[in-house]
């Protein structure tokens, strides 16, 4: 790819980067996956670009290459690293923000996909585009996602 | 907690990539092609291990002095060999694309894979004459002796024609191995090269 092209790319991912961090802190295992993963989102899609004609937004078809790379990466680390503990810091009692990481890292691969595109904007179409998740199967998965988060941040608030 | 206000909030305080970072990630099939390149060294490393002791055996094998210097010539040679791939080996371990000047890594770094395969073909061309006529001689001198073997000259033209047929096949079969070992990867580091040049 020429040179002007990437340019542009690296631009256009700069601008959306919050993305790449977003799905690597919820897919990864821990601080220094969470690194290589962002290295693996990036050099991913700086290899698929070529083909983004651009039928979709950015946003969305960034969202897809990275969560599959998360997804195939997490295959590779389960298959090397088995028994390995996670290296993530408890989330401090108090940090909202941190609480709800660690809830929705909590949940299983496709309900992560979810609620993350859900909180971001996307509507059911977009999701089940994305996910591959049917479209009637989105809605009742995010119901059930959201009571799920809801019920354990409400248990953690009463237990602090 | 509403979810969505603390997830807007997070969104919103979400850390952004450098370009400097997204460039390093643009190099991850660059790391990629040096990590091959440089277990591809290290097999010229294992190979030159692996038939040493054959030519140190060889040498102990016959009790002819021709074949017995010709023999003592290549493991020489092979030890020197080894030597030298290491270095370079060590060499190519050395380069770190985390380096802010990549272009002159990969620059030094393909130059360094180039040299060390030049160098390795250019003392082949004197090696393959050499060790096809220690093999000449091995398995003449079962059948007679070296005096003999001397005085016919059918048998020197037949080493001769040997020696010009050998030497440039090894020469072409050794270039091959050479191109299919490194090539691939050489070609996806300069691919990266043209791009970092043709940057503003």
């Amino acid at each position: 790819m020429s040179a002007d092209k990437e340019a542009e790319f690296v631009k256009l991912l700069e601008e959306h980067s919050g993305i790449i961090y977003k799905v690597t802190r919820i897919y990864a295992k821990g601080n220094a996956d969470e690194q290589d993963l962002r290295q693996e989102v990036v050099y991913q899609a700086w290899k698929s670009y070529a083909r983004f004609k651009g039928d979709s937004k950015f946003s969305t078809w960034l969202y897809r290459v990275a969560l599959n790379t998360a997804l195939t990466h997490k295959k590779k680390e389960r298959k090397e690293q088995e028994g390995f503990e996670t290296d993530w810091q408890v989330a401090p009692s108090g940090d909202e923000r941190a609480l709800l990481m660690a809830h929705i890292r909590n949940l299983n691969d496709a309900e992560k996909l979810v609620i993350m595109l859900h909180l971001d904007g996307y509507n059911n179409d977009e999701i089940s585009m994305i996910s591959g998740i049917s479209k009637n199967h989105v809605a009742v998965r995010l119901h059930r996602i959201k009571e799920k988060l809801k019920s354990a941040i409400k248990t953690e608030e009463n237990e602090n | 907690m509403k979810i969505e206000d603390t997830w807007k909030s997070l969104s919103e305080n979400e850390e952004r990539l450098s370009g400097a970072e997204i460039r390093a990630g643009l190099n991850l099939k660059s790391e990629d092609a040096i990590r091959k390149l440089n277990k591809r060294m290290a097999w010229k490393i294992g190979f030159t291990i692996l038939f040493t002791p054959l030519y140190i055996a060889a040498f102990f094998f016959v009790d002819n002095w021709l074949p017995q210097l010709l023999f003592a010539i290549i493991t020489l040679a092979h030890i020197g060999g080894l030597i030298f791939f290491i270095q370079r080996y060590r060499k190519a371990k050395s380069f770190d694309l985390g380096d802010t000047d990549v272009r002159s890594v990969i620059e030094a770094y393909i130059a360094n894979i180039k040299e060390t395969v030049r160098q390795e073909e250019m003392a082949g061309l004197i090696l393959y004459p050499i060790a096809a006529a220690s093999g000449f001689f091995l398995s003449l001198l079962q059948k007679m002796t070296l005096e003999e073997a001397l005085a016919d000259n059918r048998i020197l033209i037949t080493l001769l024609i040997l020696l010009i047929v050998i030497t440039p096949i090894s020469h072409w079969a050794a270039r091959w191995m050479n191109k299919k070992t490194f090539k691939k990867y050489l070609d996806l580091l300069e691919d990266r090269l043209s791009q970092i040049r043709e940057e503003p």
